[in-house]
């Protein structure tokens, strides 16, 4: 409820720039128990400050049940709604920037900032935290990018975007037939003991990290059976990464064929 | 994790060799939804081709065309003598022969340097019998791939060239074994320290 009770009380508001602002207010006079509507339209367009609900008459109390001030501009505004009591005396009643077509509501003494759709600004919740119960912001691929935001949450299919999470991983066996698989566009046996792996996304350089392991032929340890995997010489390029496998054999170190092919690829699109 | 889905595709480099490329069509997340899915069109699979940097000595690439994957020889024996003739992936019967006489000279080439060591030993210790039957195992294995020439010759088949490599290499293996163990030999002793 708001209620001007003295013939000097009345309602003013400031706008802050020249804008297009349309107001209106109406209620109910209360004199001496004779109730009389009333209601009081207002166009500012000017920078200033103006009396949007006028003082009662002497002896009335004038109760106001309804206020709208609605922001017709192309820009936005700032608006301060104030009671004014003779003195004067201010007292600041609401304050807050209509942006354009937004819209100012006192229904019964409760105020509703109006987005330009007819949607209410509900009060905004603090930055949640470790310690603060609040609202939370999805990090979005830059935040996931960068890595640092302690405050924003990740959602499962922006998780890749983060530095440490593999941008790709297989396991295979010889004959590029994949097992396995997450970000391999294709898999491709060039030959005997090599493959070349094409990303579903490129690295953004080609210094990327790439592991790359082979399981032995068979599990009796010798040399004829151990593998030894390798990233070949400047075979890694943003889209693609030569993998070769050599056996033990001390004299030869021959290319040859592991049972499969385990890799994984680290860095930043 | 289910497998993702592929369509296998061989590739025909300008240098001879085949590459045997599985363009990924549909790939899975843990619980089976659908992660991202593309079709196997010739557009999908020439630019795949060509974002995939091979080895430079192999380009540039001749042809590639969509195979089964059970057309694919599980035998890798061969490996690199795969061609794609256009119709099936076949064996280049030279090259195959190549890669035979490479890996019969790669099992050699162990034997040779134990038969070396021992031979210097033999000689070391004055055992010119021992030195002389091992340095006839040693021109034996020199002479291999002469020996099994003429089989390769009439090789008509990759089956054909193992049959002429494996056993020849498998009977010198054996040989050589005999020649380390002769009875009353030095060779045959511990070595003698001062």
């Amino acid at each position: 409820m708001l209620n001007l009770v003295l013939s000097t009380d009345k309602l003013q508001l400031i706008t802050s720039a020249a804008k297009t602002i349309d107001v209106h207010a109406s209620g109910v006079d209360d004199l001496s128990d004779v109730f009389t509507p009333w209601k009081q339209n207002t166009a500012i367009s000017t920078n200033t400050t103006t009396d949007i609900v006028a003082a009662p008459a002497g002896g009335a109390i004038r109760n106001v049940k309804f206020i709208s001030i609605r922001n017709k501009d192309a820009a936005s505004c700032d608006v301060t709604v104030q009671y004014y009591v003779s003195g004067p005396t201010l007292y600041e009643l609401f304050k807050c920037t209509l942006a354009t077509m937004e819209e100012l509501v006192c229904r019964e003494g409760v105020w509703f900032h109006f987005d330009q759709y007819g949607g209410v600004y509900s009060t905004q919740l603090p930055v949640g935290s470790d310690s603060v119960v609040g609202g939370v912001q999805l990090a979005s691929t830059g935040d996931l990018t960068t890595g640092t935001d302690v405050t924003k949450v990740v959602v499962p299919g922006r998780l890749k975007y983060f530095p440490g999470f593999p941008k790709c991983w297989f396991s295979c066996g010889v004959a590029a037939d994949i097992q396995q698989s997450y970000g391999l566009s294709s898999l491709t046996d060039t030959g005997t003991g090599e493959v070349t792996a094409t990303f579903t996304t490129a690295f953004a350089a080609a210094t990327y990290s790439a592991q790359v392991t082979v399981e032995m032929t068979a599990s009796t340890y010798a040399v004829a059976n151990a593998r030894t995997a390798a990233i070949y010489t400047s075979g890694r390029a943003t889209g693609t990464v030569h993998l070769l496998c050599i056996d033990h054999t001390a004299t030869t170190h021959l290319v040859k064929d592991p049972l499969t092919w385990h890799a994984v690829a680290y860095g930043g699109w | 994790m289910r497998a993702p889905d592929f369509v296998s595709v061989a590739i025909s480099f300008a240098d001879g060799s085949l590459g045997i490329m599985s363009f990924v069509t549909t790939e899975y997340a843990d619980n089976g939804a659908v992660n991202w899915t593309r079709q196997a069109t010739k557009d999908a699979i020439d630019a795949e081709i060509a974002r995939t940097d091979f080895a430079p000595e192999k380009l540039p690439i001749k042809n590639w065309r969509p195979i089964d994957p059970k057309d694919i020889p599980a035998d890798r024996t061969y490996r690199n003598a795969l061609r794609d003739n256009g119709t099936a992936l076949v064996h280049d019967l030279d090259h195959v022969k190549r890669i035979a006489l490479d890996q019969l000279r790669q099992e050699r080439a162990p034997m040779l340097a134990e038969l070396d060591w021992q031979w210097h030993r033999a000689m070391g210790q004055g055992d010119t019998e021992s030195a002389a039957a091992i340095e006839a195992q040693r021109q034996a294995l020199r002479d291999l791939p002469v020996t099994v020439q003429p089989a390769l010759d009439g090789a008509a088949a990759p089956e054909d060239v193992t049959a002429a490599c494996v056993p020849a290499i498998a009977a010198a293996k054996a040989t050589m074994a005999k020649v380390n163990l002769k009875p009353g030999s030095a060779i045959a002793a511990p070595l003698k320290t001062a």
